[in-house]
């Protein structure tokens, strides 16, 4: 039964919101295979939680989960990207945030709860994305002082960095 | 303004973007998008990509059951050391009336649950000394007269089981649940539980081994005796071999010697 609602309710993201993740999951990992693995990592991550997500307007939630568990997949794979080394994304996702370990790993109930963003997403939004941090801000919740001290604060644990802002 | 990847995404959706951009501006690349969609649900049709994730959930629940009981057994073990201490103090200061001529019962207070850490089923066994009381390994050593208390630590999957022991006289011994050759059917939570009586232990020479029988289905406790009587009377045997039991039903035994 619970089977039945967890494969109605893929179906009915994937079909909607399935492409959209795979193309942000081939951007950031860059692999195919890779790939379509975080996008099936994305919708188990969701489905895991159904019963706690608002799931009307998922766009936003299904795009910052994908990036979360793609910077999770590249870090569990330890800089293994040959064409990847040493870039933004990698520098990112190497960080090791206060926050994870306070959730013993799962990053994920946060941002399903929208009380507090990742800050290593965020970071991808606007070091690899190009988002500005009004609009990390708008769709965070939180102001812009707030996005911009957040990742200051990432940008020095994250060595090799290159973004910066004013 | 530039639009971002994921404004694009939501045009392509009929959804607002984060901001004001004009979609008429970006009808190619929304255009491509919706290509690319199509290209996509062909590629990893939604039939095949819903098998593989329902899989991968289900496998995800296990693990985080298994995390949930990791958490469980270590919140458990944070408060398993002062339980320890009280049940400790029950057990120096009990009064000992004489009611087997083996094996004595010695208090009637209630089951006393106390949880710590346990891995498999199994026994734990504590012997009151001068000072206070000291856990026992297996194959200590307690002299006859010495009270026992006696305590197990339950697998989650075993739901049914029993106590025995056997002495180095052959004699077989009902120790749990209170009425002998029925099972018990463990209700309680896991962890550590004493027994509702503790014991003295008489002369009979050379060892008293303890056994926990258990099973996740119901089995013939009556059964299960008498093959733990049999291996009693094995000369030399019953100190280490196991008894024959029937399928299903597990064994965990503890050894205390005698000097």
């Amino acid at each position: 039964m619970e089977n039945d609602k967890a494969g109605e309710l893929f179906d009915r993201l994937y079909r909607e919101w399935g492409p959209m993740v795979l193309r942000r999951c081939r951007f950031l990992m860059r692999d195919e295979d890779l790939a379509v693995d975080a996008m099936q990592e994305t919708f188990v991550q969701v489905l895991r939680r159904m019963e706690t997500l608002d799931l009307e307007r998922p766009s936003s939630l299904l795009y910052r989960i994908a990036t979360n568990t793609c910077l999770n997949l590249i870090r569990g794979r330890g800089r293994c990207r040959e064409d990847f080394a040493g870039d933004d994304l990698d520098a990112i996702a190497a960080v090791d945030e206060n926050e994870e370990r306070a959730l013993a790993g799962d990053l994920l109930g946060r941002i399903f709860h929208r009380e507090e963003a990742s800050t290593r997403v965020m970071a991808v939004l606007h070091f690899v994305d190009d988002w500005t941090l009004e609009a990390i801000a708008e769709e965070t919740g939180l102001s812009v002082s707030g996005v911009r001290k957040r990742l200051r604060g990432l940008k020095e644990r994250a060595k090799g960095l290159r973004g910066a802002w004013a | 303004m530039k639009p971002t990847q994921f404004d694009l995404e939501r045009l392509a959706r009929g959804e607002n973007p984060t901001r004001p951009i004009d979609g008429a501006d970006h009808r190619e690349a929304v255009a491509g998008l919706k290509r690319s969609d199509a290209e996509i649900l062909g590629r990893y049709p939604v039939e095949a990509m819903r098998e593989t994730v329902l899989k991968r959930l289900s496998a995800a629940k296990i693990e985080d059951g298994a995390r949930r009981a990791r958490l469980r057994r270590l919140r458990v073990g944070l408060f398993a050391a002062p339980l320890l201490a009280a049940a400790a103090f029950v057990l120096a200061f009990v009064v000992v009336p004489s009611r087997k001529p083996t094996i004595a019962a010695l208090h009637d207070e209630g089951s006393g649950e106390i949880r710590v850490k346990g891995l498999t089923s199994h026994l734990v066994v504590y012997r009151r000394t001068p000072s206070g009381v000291e856990r026992l390994l297996p194959g200590g050593q307690a002299s006859p007269g010495e009270q026992l208390q006696v305590a197990f630590v339950r697998e989650s999957n075993d739901r049914y089981g029993i106590i025995l022991s056997i002495d180095g006289r052959g004699v077989t011994t009902w120790h749990f649940p209170e009425a002998p050759s029925t099972l018990a059917t463990f209700t309680t939570g896991l962890g550590e539980v004493l027994l509702p009586k503790s014991y003295v232990l008489d002369d009979a020479p050379s060892f008293e081994r303890f056994f926990f029988l258990t099973s996740s289905r119901p089995f013939d406790a009556a059964a299960v005796h008498a093959a733990v009587e049999n291996l009693a009377r094995l000369q030399g045997g019953a100190v280490s071999r196991e008894p024959a039991l029937p399928p299903g039903v597990q064994m965990s035994s503890f050894l205390v010697r005698k000097p």
